[in-house]
């Protein structure tokens, strides 16, 4: 466990040093959403009606343009050869890595998901269920996108292969995630669909950092 | 490939717009793929019997 | 299964098989055509239009049959290493993506008549809608590395994760309340088809499968002929 905290400390320590990386990752959450405004045109009744799939779609997008660095630096400095080759589980590894990772760029997404839903004309009552789906569903999105930056790791053109193979998988989460603010939005309960956000980030916690591990070693192999 | 779309277009008129497009998709694709499939057969088979013959392994 | 991890005996068995497969494809897909086609009758409900699904559905069934398969193949080529898994996985996904690809085409020219729509975002089409991505991002991820089997061992995992997209296809019109009709020809208690409508349904499922086993031979070989080839160009180089 104590490997668990080590490297989670260090790729926290690595994000506050290159303090940029996250809050780029941020800035483009807020711009690429307030292009909608523009697209869409700028009536609060329509920004409003799609407010909550925009952040969800945004919040996807931030999150994937995030993920091609998080095995790659390991893997080009060395230091992914050095946790493979070390006696602690590789699963611990990954796991930390992740947990990592969705404190770096899922939470400060959340921090300015208000602002965006405020831009974004969201009625404020819904703001709950939206947070709340997040917080449920971005772990979800930081383990799947793991597994993708695995496997895609060291391939040519890993980004764009890396969207081709994570997005379909992403779909669920955005689904229940819009669901739930829909859901609050017509004055139904969203229990249900955060539920099924909370059980598909129990299945992918049993199951994705083991996939992702085994993705990792046969891309060191 | 050709002959049996004439004879589907002829056999199938009283079905309707959907169910000859079908077909037709199921044809083209199904049909495209295993075009594809032949040719590479083909140039893998040519270029392996350019190979001077050699041991048993792949 | 090792028996046939040698590819010359693999190709002796194949090349055996092949005459078969090219045979019953075109027995199966000739028999089931005239069925589909001149001698089955009109549905009450749905007039001739019913005859897509003499197209649509076994495509459907062939999508998730196929991926089923190629799941099983890269979870023998990541455990035992078994050579011809790979090679099979290889063959086998075009397959897969365009019986996904043919699925969505009749699947949409059915629903324009029967909905009203080309499209709904029902569970059902937006999970097949997934495999056909999964098929997409398996073939590129094979080919996206300049070490074939790297490519290989990631493209394996990643069909092993999509495998949890199967379930959901087949269990997604039970689970929700969808436009597409819930399973009538797979299901606890018999068909509920009129056996009229079985007949061509079946043989044009059987016409696919010999049709995929076809296909995946012609593939298979051009794969491991091609890999010769390239194993001799190696040796050659250096």
């Amino acid at each position: 466990m104590s490997a668990f905290a080590a490297l989670l400390r260090r790729d926290l320590r690595l994000a506050v040093r290159n303090g940029g990386d996250a809050l780029m990752v941020v800035a483009f959450f807020i711009v690429a959403g307030v292009l909608f405004p523009f697209g869409v045109g700028a009536e609060p009744a329509v920004l409003a009606r799609i407010a909550p799939g925009l952040v969800w779609v945004m919040a996807l997008l931030s999150v994937l343009l995030s993920l091609d660095r998080l095995f790659q630096s390991d893997y080009e400095d060395g230091s992914l050869a050095q946790i493979l080759l070390s006696p602690q589980a590789l699963v611990l590894a990954v796991a930390a890595k992740i947990a990592a990772h969705w404190l770096v760029t899922a939470v400060p997404l959340m921090i300015a998901t208000p602002l965006l839903a405020l831009l974004l004309s969201l009625d404020p009552a819904l703001l709950p269920p939206l947070l709340l789906g997040m917080l449920l569903g971005t772990p979800t999105l930081a383990i799947l996108g793991a597994i993708g930056a695995a496997l895609a790791l060291g391939a040519r053109r890993g980004g764009v292969l890396l969207s081709l193979l994570v997005l379909p998988l992403y779909i669920p989460v955005l689904v229940f995630g819009a669901g739930a603010v829909g859901a609050a939005a017509s004055g139904e309960p969203f229990q249900a669909p955060l539920m099924a956000l909370g059980a598909f980030l129990l299945a992918a916690l049993a199951l994705g950092p083991w996939a992702a591990a085994a993705s990792l070693r046969q891309a060191a192999q | 490939m050709i002959a049996p779309l004439f004879v589907f277009a002829a056999a199938t008129p009283t079905y309707g717009a959907y169910v000859y497009p079908a077909y037709l998709a199921a044809i083209v694709v199904l049909g495209a793929l295993l075009i594809a499939s032949v040719r590479r057969r083909a140039r893998a088979r040519r270029e392996a019997q350019a190979l001077p013959p050699r041991g048993d392994s792949a | 299964m090792h028996r046939f991890a040698n590819p010359n005996r693999f190709l002796r068995l194949a090349r055996a098989v092949f005459p078969w497969a090219v045979g019953a494809t075109v027995a199966f897909l000739g028999a089931g055509l005239y069925y589909a086609l001149f001698a089955s009758p009109p549905d009450y409900q749905q007039g001739e239009t019913v005859r897509i699904m003499y197209v649509h559905v076994p495509s459907a069934w062939m999508a998730m049959f196929v991926y089923a398969a190629i799941a099983a193949a890269s979870a023998s080529a990541l455990i035992w290493k078994h050579p011809l898994a790979d090679i099979f996985a290889r063959a086998a996904s075009p397959i897969g993506a365009a019986f996904t690809f043919l699925a969505l085409v009749t699947g949409s020219l059915w629903g324009k008549p029967m909905w009203g729509a080309w499209w709904v975002w029902d569970a059902r089409l937006t999970s097949v809608l997934i495999l056909f991505f999964l098929y997409l991002g398996h073939m590129a991820l094979l080919n996206a590395f300049d070490d074939p089997a790297r490519g290989q061992r990631a493209a394996a995992i990643l069909a092993l994760v999509g495998v949890v997209n199967l379930p959901i296809i087949k269990f997604s019109v039970d689970w929700w309340n969808t436009l597409h009709q819930p399973a009538s020809v797979v299901r606890m208690g018999g068909p509920s088809i009129h056996p009229d409508m079985l007949t061509p349904l079946l043989l044009m499922a059987a016409g696919f499968t010999a049709y995929f086993v076809m296909t995946v031979i012609l593939r298979i070989e051009a794969e491991i002929l091609a890999r010769r080839v390239r194993a001799h160009r190696l040796m050659q180089g250096s």
